[in-house]
């Protein structure tokens, strides 16, 4: 579930992220409490709360003071271009690597993400 | 709280160590003994020294119980201090009671029972005690506390000084018991000795109290010092 | 935030031996804290220093601003569950636990109950006939029920099974949550614990080598995969933590963050990139054998 291998905070930051693109969290509603997650994924409440703030600075997250954490309205949206921007980088440039590694062309490539879309 | 009480409650979770174990070890050599005395019937009275087995268990237990409980205590964050201070309660109280037993048990041997009827010396040895009672507990109570704080301060030793403070302490401990013994026989002090003894018998509680104290507070040093 | 312990230039020798070799750190209130090595690395030996169970050869501690030594005020705030704790002989668990509410101020009953409970741990039997795991459970109970401002606990769980493991990580948030304090975990078993704590201090052979952030130190290092020879002009100024080669394929730990510049400098060379755990990071940094070499040419 969680990954030893990159700071925890940050896996927590992309979980709230994933649930809120994924529709799990709604805009304007509450997000667990940073106990919440700590007992849910055995991990330091503080680092668990460091997540949560990160996404409160991207304003993603806001706090109602005596209440807890909600989602911004409009902070699925925000997400959603930011992965859209990430996409690229991510996604397509290490496809076209291996493919290029393995010789694959780019019209056989192509037709793979047709017929890949399809499948679905 | 009071700081040493939860050390007296260490002490006295099993209470056998220093209020039951003491009589049962006594008690037996006691029925033993009677049992002999009956089978000989000697009218001039059987004299034995079964009484030693409670200050032999004594100076045992005082050894043991520092071996047993400091580690324990320290890491259960009692200061030291309150473990000797809580600990040296424990044995006075266990001195106390057990001197006030064997008091009595002296005074029903010599002058109720007159040797609970078969001639039996157990408790009562010294002739020169058995008029005041206050002496007699307050003899009992010195040799119990003196055994008892012997056998603390040797394991004191060990806890501090480990197996080398050990081996010098019985190194010194043999060279000096040699001489002395060998100093005795060698002037004929012996008989002196034993007359004096059964003679002055308050000056013998009196020294045994003094060499008590110095007993006490050099396990406290030792203990101050002493790490796990 | 305020420091419960101030360690400074800690040295403690045994004879011609040094365990712990001038070390210097502070703890401050309500965090956890690992403190981590190998056996032996001197942790033990720290934590018997701070509850003043041993003393240093030189340099200074203090613990909530005081010296340890013989000070009740101290000392009445700390737990300190000791891996290998002793026990008066015929005690059983019932007895350590009659002792407790005089020994820690905010002892909770109830909640030790609960705790021994959920343990399943026999209160009538003797500690001396207990299991290494039901010893370690005990300690967890005696540890968490506490509410100790300062609790240490020394390699808690011995012999415990991955249920009893998974009980003692949650109990443990969940209590801290609602109690919070400062609270050390030293072990040598790195893998599970390691995302309880916020802070590291890693320690070897008696010197302190980390003392940071648990989350800074995640992402120090990566693995690169490949052949010796792409690897070699890869790996040239960089700071190179282990090194372990099976024929022609070379895997190297590198100890700095991987940028975006490198990733795909090692991507265009054909390198493999993987990322080192935290546990793995620490075995590298505290692995002092010289290099392993797998050889399956042989």
């Amino acid at each position: 579930m969680i990954d030893d291998s990159r700071p925890i905070y940050v896996q927590i930051a992309e979980r709230i992220e994933n649930d809120i693109i994924e529709g799990g969290l709604l805009e304007e509603s509450q997000v667990p409490s940073t106990n919440q997650f700590a007992s849910f994924y055995q991990i330091n409440p503080a680092t668990a709360g460091k997540g949560v703030n990160l996404l409160v600075d991207q304003g993603i997250l806001y706090k109602k003071r005596g209440v807890g954490m909600f989602v911004t309205a409009g902070a699925r949206e925000k997400l959603m271009q930011k992965r859209r921007d990430q996409f690229l980088e991510q996604y397509v440039i290490t496809m076209i690597q291996e493919a290029e590694k393995i010789g694959i062309t780019r019209d056989q490539l192509s037709e793979m993400i047709m017929k890949g879309g399809k499948l679905q | 709280m009071n700081p040493i009480s939860p050390v007296i409650k260490i002490h006295l979770k099993h209470k056998l160590t220093w209020i039951g174990m003491p009589w049962i070890i006594l008690l037996s050599s006691f029925f033993i003994n009677l049992i002999i005395a009956f089978l000989i019937g000697d009218k001039a009275g059987f004299y034995t020294g079964g009484l030693v087995s409670i200050f032999i268990y004594m100076f045992v237990a005082g050894m043991v119980t520092l071996n047993q409980t400091f580690s324990f205590s320290l890491g259960l964050s009692v200061r030291r201090k309150d473990y000797f201070f809580g600990t040296l309660t424990v044995i006075v109280m266990a001195s106390i009671l057990s001197a006030i037993v064997l008091s009595l048990l002296s005074y029903l041997e010599s002058s109720v029972t007159s040797g609970w009827g078969y001639n039996l010396h157990f408790f009562s040895l010294l002739h020169s005690f058995d008029a005041n009672s206050f002496w007699q507990f307050w003899i009992f109570f010195v040799v119990l506390i003196n055994t008892s704080l012997s056998g603390f301060v040797i394991s004191g030793i060990f806890i501090r000084f480990g197996w080398p403070g050990m081996y010098i302490f019985f190194l010194i401990a043999a060279i000096l018991l040699s001489v002395i013994t060998f100093a005795c026989t060698y002037f004929h002090w012996w008989s002196t000795l034993f007359h004096w003894v059964a003679d002055h018998p308050n000056m013998l509680a009196f020294d045994l109290l003094i060499l008590s104290l110095i007993y006490a507070v050099l396990s406290y040093l030792f203990l101050r010092k002493a790490t796990v | 935030m305020t420091n419960i312990i101030e360690v400074n230039q800690l040295t403690k020798s045994f004879g011609s031996a040094t365990t712990v070799n001038d070390v210097s750190f502070t703890i401050e209130e309500g965090k956890i804290y690992g403190l981590l090595g190998r056996n032996g690395a001197g942790k033990t030996t720290i934590m018997n220093m701070i509850t003043a169970q041993l003393f240093p050869t030189s340099g200074e501690i203090k613990v909530f601003g005081e010296a340890p030594y013989e000070n009740q005020s101290v000392l009445r705030q700390i737990c300190f569950i000791k891996e290998g704790q002793q026990y008066p002989h015929l005690f059983r668990i019932a007895d350590v636990l009659d002792l407790c509410p005089s020994l820690f101020p905010n002892w909770d009953n109830e909640y030790a109950y609960s705790l021994l409970e959920e343990y399943k741990l026999p209160v009538k039997r003797k500690i001396k006939k207990l299991s290494r795991g039901m010893l370690s459970s005990v300690g967890i109970v005696i540890g968490l029920a506490s509410r100790a401002p300062l609790t240490i606990f020394d390699e808690p769980y011995l012999g415990l099974d991955a249920v009893a493991r998974g009980i003692f990580y949650d109990r443990l948030l969940e209590d801290y949550a609602k109690h919070p304090r400062t609270i050390i975990l030293s072990t040598h078993l790195i893998d599970e614990v390691s995302r309880m704590l916020e802070h590291v201090l890693l320690l070897d052979q008696g010197k302190l080598i980390i003392n940071e952030e648990v989350d800074a130190i995640r992402g120090r290092a990566y693995t690169a995969i490949g052949s010796a020879k792409i690897m070699d002009s890869f790996m040239s100024g960089k700071q190179i933590l282990h090194q372990e080669s099976m024929g022609s394929i070379v895997s190297t730990t590198v100890f700095e963050p991987l940028d975006k510049q490198t990733r795909m400098e090692a991507e265009e060379l054909g390198l493999e990139i993987t990322p080192v755990s935290l546990q793995q990071l620490i075995i590298h940094l505290t692995n002092n054998t010289p290099k392993r070499k797998v050889d399956l040419n042989q």
